[in-house]
Formats: C-alpha cells, sequence, structure tokens
C-alpha cells in the first residue's frame, strides 16, 4: 500500500494527483510536498483525486494541517474526482465545508 | 438471530499489519452479503478502530490486537482490544506526538460512529482499550 503525488501544470494552474492511499502510513509524504509547494508557490492548490483509493482520520488530518497553511497565504484547496466512498467522508466530517469542492 | 459464524484475528501492534486487519473485514463482510458501500464502511471503522487501540496503547509491542467478528444472518459484531503478549520486548513510541493529533481530535472517532450502527468504546486511565461495533446488514 503507497502513495505516489503526480503534479501536472496547466495554465498556471497545479494539480497535484494523488494515486493510492492517503493513511497514517503515507500522510508524511503529502504534508512534505505541499509544505514545499506552498513555500515555493503563493497560489491554489489543486487536488485530483481521481486515483485516490483510499483515506482515513490520519489522511483527513494531513490534508486540514496543510489547509491551514494554504489559507494563510489567502489560498485555497480545491479537491475533485474523488470516488464516492471517499466523498462521504468529507461529507460526514464536514469537511467539504472547509475545502472548495469540485465535481 | 442466530449466530452463524465467529473468525478471530491477532495482529502485532503495529501499522504494518493495518492492511491485514481491513482486508479481513472487507472480506469477510463482503462473503457475508455486505454490498460495497457496506464494506467500505466496515474495513474504514475496523482500520480506524485498530489505528486507534495501537497509539492509546503507545504502539507497545508487548501487546497485540485481538479482531473479533461476531458474524449473524443480519449483522456483524466486531470487537477489537488489545492483549498483552507472554514475552518481554522493549516498547516503541515514534512520531506519537503528530500521529495523535488527528485522534485527539476526535476525527477517526466521528468516522466509526458515522459509518457503524452503534460504537462502544471502553477507557481505561483515559486510554482507549477496547472498541465494539455493530453494522447490520441492509434489507434485500
Amino acid at each position: 500500500m503507497s502513495l505516489k503525488i503526480e503534479e501536472i501544470k496547466n495554465d498556471n494552474k497545479h494539480t497535484l494527483k494523488l494515486i493510492g492511499e492517503l493513511d497514517i502510513e503515507t500522510y508524511k509524504l503529502v504534508e512534505n510536498y505541499v509544505s514545499k509547494f506552498i513555500e515555493e508557490k503563493e497560489e491554489d492548490l489543486f487536488v485530483d483525486g481521481e486515483s485516490l483509493d483510499f483515506i482515513d482520520s490520519m489522511g483527513l488530518g494531513v490534508l486540514i494541517t496543510v489547509l491551514k497553511k494554504v489559507n494563510e497565504k489567502n489560498k485555497d484547496i480545491y479537491i475533485s474526482n474523488l470516488k464516492p466512498s471517499i466523498k462521504k467522508l468529507f461529507f460526514l466530517t464536514n469537511l467539504d465545508k472547509l475545502f472548495k469542492m469540485e465535481e | 438471530m442466530k449466530k452463524k459464524e465467529i473468525v478471530k484475528l491477532s495482529i502485532p501492534n503495529s501499522i504494518n499489519y493495518l492492511s491485514i486487519a481491513r482486508l479481513s473485514a472487507a472480506s469477510i463482510a463482503a462473503e457475508n452479503g455486505y454490498d460495497v458501500e457496506e464494506i467500505d464502511d466496515i474495513k474504514l471503522s475496523v482500520w480506524e478502530a485498530c489505528n486507534s487501540i495501537m497509539i492509546n496503547s503507545n504502539n507497545n509491542i508487548n501487546e497485540n490486537i485481538t479482531i473479533k467478528f461476531n458474524i449473524y444472518d443480519e449483522k456483524i459484531k466486531i470487537k477489537i482490544k488489545s492483549t498483552k503478549k507472554e514475552t518481554v520486548n522493549k516498547i516503541i513510541i515514534d512520531e506519537m506526538v503528530d500521529i495523535t493529533k488527528a485522534f485527539e481530535d476526535g476525527l477517526n472517532k466521528m468516522i466509526i460512529e458515522s459509518l457503524m450502527d452503534k460504537v462502544i468504546i471502553d477507557k481505561k486511565d483515559g486510554k482507549i482499550t477496547e472498541i465494539k461495533m455493530l453494522k447490520f446488514k441492509k434489507e434485500q
């Protein structure tokens, strides 16, 4: 079980594609990657969840942590293409109200 | 409400074995006629519960995590607790400060309580020692 992050640049818009599982074993990878991203770029962050197969409370927790950092720069995190089982978790935990959820 | 079967699983108190618990839970739920959404609910709840107990025991490798599935026709009861091993080994505590953050915030508890039909969390000295949960099968 692992996580891979692909960065896609399109018209000055950076999208991070999460591939695999974001959980207690992999959350540090996202934390480090996004922290570096925020240091280098002052822009909104787009997350593509199409290939995200699993997320747990640690995965959600790390997204909240990086959202706080992004918000400090008056930017947002946009999350799209989540699988229904993962989208359900965002709604159950009210995190859909914190992130910009896109279809 | 006749009890059909019991499955017991014991894993070391290490996140490296969480996937075994999750996949076993998914397999048991699938074998007993739960639909895809219910299987997702059960496997994530088992993952979160095991993880929570591991963290509350400070990843003490002197303990194993026992997961017991009581399978009925219309429901599944799952009991997860830590059990001491006979041998004495050293205690490993790693990155607990970061890891416990999400649990202090109660995110995992919120997830389990949202996904399962009934959840009982037992604590001793403020630490979670046992989680019992129940999931009814949707009516066909």
